[in-house]
């Protein structure tokens, strides 16, 4: 696929609420309906919010998954799991 | 006839709200009553809040450069400790009219006919209009936060676009353009909880010199090295700026401990 197929997930993830609560329950069941390679699907299966930043993926949506599925009191774990990417750009 | 009676400058940090490390938010908070106490002098009938999405609202399916919100208004759709959701009083026949007159002039406007706000509009809305809704919102969204972004020099003549429907509307409305961005911050981004002063003071001496040039001419590769993603949000302030055209004041600077965005806070002087 490509970052965008990534974030297309990402963002339904972090936007509708239904679509959230699949991905907490049945992840694979979830990233399976876009088109994702499986690579793709472990990135976002296992939170590695930092090979994402890597590729590409908006920090927004890196961000805003992790608020979602974490809680807003877990930044300090996305930092540290965040902290080795070398990421820059908008 | 309606006339922009005034402009403000805001930054929207959510974890002023959500505050998990429990930093007293007093003094930022208090920015947000000031800047609601002179909407209330200004006697201001309606409020044009120029946010920035933040992958929140337009996905990757669309994502416009500038969206105006033309119907019904709530939110904000992002919950916040503090920050009322719900409906907000829309001002549908302005907006229309703005909208218009940018198709007119050049500025392809994407129309919201129904917008659940995020917080980088809902936070001026609840923090620093007046909660008895006698303020409509006009709820506008430039791209800063996901790619592609609108140019600096495209978000300034935009602001002059809204001042020049505002002025040739029939109705009788005194209106607020408020620009609603962070100072240095970086989102998402492994320097999360940087805030660069200098950054910060060079935008604000230039709010308050009046000197958008200042501003639009800064490199979106400056920007982010300096000021972090977080900070492509001057698009917001020079769109409020263009809008208003007058020098600023600051109302209050914050480098606050508890978020991750240098906040600031500023009055525009409406220029003729």
């Amino acid at each position: 696929m490509s970052v965008h197929g990534i974030e297309l997930a990402l963002y339904d993830i972090t936007t509708k609420s239904s679509v959230r609560k699949r991905f907490v329950a049945e992840p694979t069941e979830v990233l399976g309906r876009y088109g994702l390679s499986r690579d793709e699907q472990e990135m976002i299966g296992g939170m590695n919010v930092s090979s994402m930043l890597d590729v590409g993926v908006s920090p927004m949506l890196t961000f805003g998954l992790w608020m979602c599925v974490r809680g807003p009191q877990d930044l300090p774990e996305y930092l540290n799991a965040i902290s080795g990417c070398a990421r820059e750009a908008v | 006839m309606a006339n922009v009676v005034g402009g403000f400058l805001m930054s929207h940090d959510p974890l002023v709200f959500i505050n998990p490390r429990k930093i007293d938010s007093s003094v930022v908070l208090a920015a947000y009553d000031t800047i609601l106490e002179r909407v209330r002098q200004l006697d201001a009938t309606t409020a044009v809040i120029i946010g920035a999405d933040h992958y929140i609202l337009f996905g990757p399916n669309c994502l416009p450069q500038m969206a105006i919100g033309i119907g019904d208004v709530q939110g904000p759709i992002d919950p916040l400790p503090g920050v009322e959701r719900g409906g907000i009083k829309g001002n549908p026949s302005l907006a229309q009219h703005i909208m218009r007159v940018g198709h007119e002039e050049g500025f392809d406007w994407a129309a919201a006919k129904s917008i659940n706000v995020d917080h980088s509009v809902g936070i001026p809305v609840r923090r620093s209009l007046p909660s008895d809704g006698s303020v409509a919102t006009i709820p506008v969204y430039l791209a800063a936060g996901v790619q592609p972004l609108i140019r600096t020099q495209r978000a300034y003549d935009l602001g002059g676009s809204i001042r020049r429907a505002i002025e040739a509307y029939p109705g009788d409305e005194r209106v607020v353009v408020i620009g609603s961005g962070g100072l240095s911050h970086w989102v998402g981004l492994p320097q999360m909880g940087r805030i660069n002063k200098a950054f910060d003071k060079l935008i604000l001496d230039a709010v308050e010199r009046g000197e958008p040039e200042a501003l639009i001419n800064l490199t979106d590769d400056y920007i982010l090295e300096h000021g972090g993603n977080g900070a492509m949000e001057i698009r917001q302030l020079l769109c409020a700026m263009g809008a208003v055209r007058g020098a600023g004041k600051v109302i209050a600077y914050e480098p606050w401990d508890g978020g991750v965005t240098g906040l600031g806070f500023a009055e525009l002087c409406v220029a003729s």
